[in-house]
């Protein structure tokens, strides 16, 4: 324990270890979702970086949450679910998932002194938003960067870490990095909402989902989702250019810039234009980020790999352990232009359609699809063509069409340096509640910094451009019995994929 | 295009009804109207596809499928791939 970063003297730091017992143990082949993940850890790893979930759950002064309660309410979700005591090992060349029924989880404890409420601060280190009173945020935040700074090793740890932290002897925060082989953010936000559940005291009555072994043994069988993705993705990357994003300044120096361009306009023009075309707000994000990507680089045809949820199957939201997928998406969009807004209305539609292309086509064997890269030069064990991402992370999405705010805050921009990137390029859309944010990393020779901003602005102004140039219109057919906000509703819980 | 009265689309009112989890019910779904318009998303029409399939042994294009998503226009695509199987 780094006693200086958080400031904490070393004596008051204690670890409680709890021991916890599962059903059963096991091992045997990866999940393709397992098997997708374990590919970015590969290619990180080849960085020297661990790909982490981290989450901050406060607890109410109120509620007088023991460490006891918190350990035994840690304990039981690690014994539910086998997400969190599985260990990945080497099988003779391809990983294995390796279950425990037995072990013991050791949670740390940090005392902190007291705090007023306000003034309030973000915690810049965890995934999600939250307000924490100011003079403890530092110290969650160190707890956090110094979790990162200890890679797990997937082979002998189980995933998840916690750090307990108090006040006046009572849990007011629970700190949790896990190692993302275990949860994607599907998984992380149901497993959070069974922390929730635990910490106050009730108990979960909902039978787990179905297990990573179990899921890994039925998708064996499952041969006709693989062949048809194949199918998919071997003639959909016929359109594709080879190299999408060519270097452009080949003098310049080398790096990775993360560019957080927040806007408070963009979100709910997403939404007006979703309700608009009567498609997901994912569908409208994807149709800009392709043309305004694809123009920048002179494609007809822009194709971007997707992160896909991989939960609309039966029973499959259910499930807690990683199911998101790479999905390919193509769309053609010569259509489209960022200088005239009213073009995205165009593109929308089409991009709905690849869209559910790409959704379709994101479950599969991950080494026969690493099979089929190979074969057409498309990828290696590490890396996947096109090799731009656009991963949409909103999940809470507004039940209705916002309005925009007028005046709306500026959009503010913000730049952070990156040690490694596994893209040329990568855009990352979060939800940070009032405002969106696009994280847009680069190489920086294929897309030096006045470009990373450039396609950010652009964005930005096509999408609200696209939505002032023509107010959402919804063609309902008369005998309809049910209401517009009911549909439009349906269509932005779904955004997310 | 088969008639409001056809097996098919008998068959196909129940799987669009499953695939909307709830929110539509069997005699919401007017035949000829555009199940976007009436509120299905994207989730929706790949649980609807998948469905599909496994009623009626074929294969279908999810491209194709949201492109006529009125439950007479799916009907009549799913009777195309049946009669052509055969």
């Amino acid at each position: 324990m780094t006693t200086d970063v958080v400031a904490v003297p070393a004596a008051a730091v204690r670890t409680v270890t709890v021991p916890v017992t599962g059903e059963r143990s096991g091992s045997g082949p990866l999940t393709w979702g397992q098997q997708a993940i374990w590919k970015s850890v590969v290619a990180l790893a080849r960085d020297g970086f661990w790909p982490t979930v981290r989450r901050l759950v406060t607890v109410s002064a109120s509620r007088r949450l023991t460490v006891e309660e918190a350990t035994q309410a840690l304990a039981a979700l690690v014994s539910r679910h086998e997400t969190l005591r599985t260990r990945i090992v080497d099988g003779d060349g391809c990983p294995r998932q390796v279950v425990d029924a037995t072990g013991s989880l050791a949670v740390r404890v940090i005392p902190v002194a007291p705090a007023p409420p306000q003034p309030s601060a973000l915690v810049p280190e965890t995934h999600t938003p939250v307000w924490v009173p100011a003079a403890h945020a530092p110290v969650i935040d160190a707890i956090v960067a110094e979790r990162v700074a200890t890679p797990l090793e997937p082979d002998r740890d189980w995933p998840l870490t916690a750090t307990l932290v108090t006040v006046d002897e009572h849990v007011r925060y629970l700190v949790l990095v896990v190692h993302h082989v275990a949860l994607d953010q599907h998984a992380t936000e149901r497993l959070l909402g069974e922390l929730r559940t635990v910490l106050r005291g009730r108990t979960i009555t909902e039978p787990v989902g179905e297990r990573p072994l179990d899921l890994a043994a039925r998708e064996r069988t499952d041969a006709g989702a693989t062949e048809r993705a194949l199918h998919y993705w071997g003639r959909t990357y016929t359109d594709l250019a080879s190299e999408q994003l060519p270097v452009m300044d080949p003098t310049g120096p080398a790096g990775v810039l993360e560019c957080r361009f927040a806007s408070w306009t963009l979100g709910p023009a997403l939404d007006q234009l979703a309700a608009r075309h009567q498609v997901s707000t994912a569908a409208v994000a994807a149709a800009a980020v392709a043309v305004v990507l694809g123009r920048r680089a002179g494609l007809a045809c822009c194709g971007l790999l997707i992160v896909v949820a991989n939960r609309f199957q039966p029973g499959h939201d259910r499930i807690v352990a990683p199911m998101s997928q790479l999905g390919l998406l193509s769309l053609d969009v010569t259509a489209g232009d960022p200088a005239r807004p009213e073009t995205l209305h165009t593109v929308i539609p089409a991009a709905w359609r690849s869209a559910l292309q790409a959704y379709r086509h994101a479950r599969y064997d991950q080494a026969a699809m690493d099979a089929l890269l190979a074969r057409s030069g498309r990828g290696t064990d590490t890396d996947v063509d096109p090799r731009c991402c656009l991963n949409d992370l909103r999940t809470d999405l507004p039940w209705t069409a916002r309005p925009i705010s007028r005046p709306a805050p500026p959009s503010r921009l913000t730049w952070v340096p990156k040690p490694a990137l596994n893209w040329h390029f990568y855009v990352e859309i979060q939800d940070l509640s009032d405002h969106l944010v696009l994280a847009c990393q680069a190489d920086t020779r294929r897309m030096p910094a006045p470009a990373l901003e450039a396609f950010a602005r652009d964005v930005e102004g096509y999408v609200v451009g696209a939505a002032a140039a023509q107010a959402p219109v919804r063609q309902v057919h008369p005998d309809q019995d049910l209401t517009d906000q009911h549909h439009t509703d349906q269509h932005l819980r779904e955004g997310l994929q | 295009m088969p008639d409001l009265t056809s097996e098919t689309v008998r068959r196909v009112v129940p799987l669009v009804e499953a695939a909307a989890e709830g929110f539509l019910a069997g005699h919401e779904i007017p035949p000829d109207v555009s199940l976007r318009a009436l509120g299905l998303g994207s989730m929706g029409f790949l649980r609807l596809i998948d469905a599909l399939e496994a009623e009626f042994g074929i294969e279908l294009d999810i491209a194709e499928l949201s492109a006529q998503d009125t439950v007479i226009a799916i009907a009549g695509l799913v009777d195309a791939r049946t009669q052509g199987s055969r």
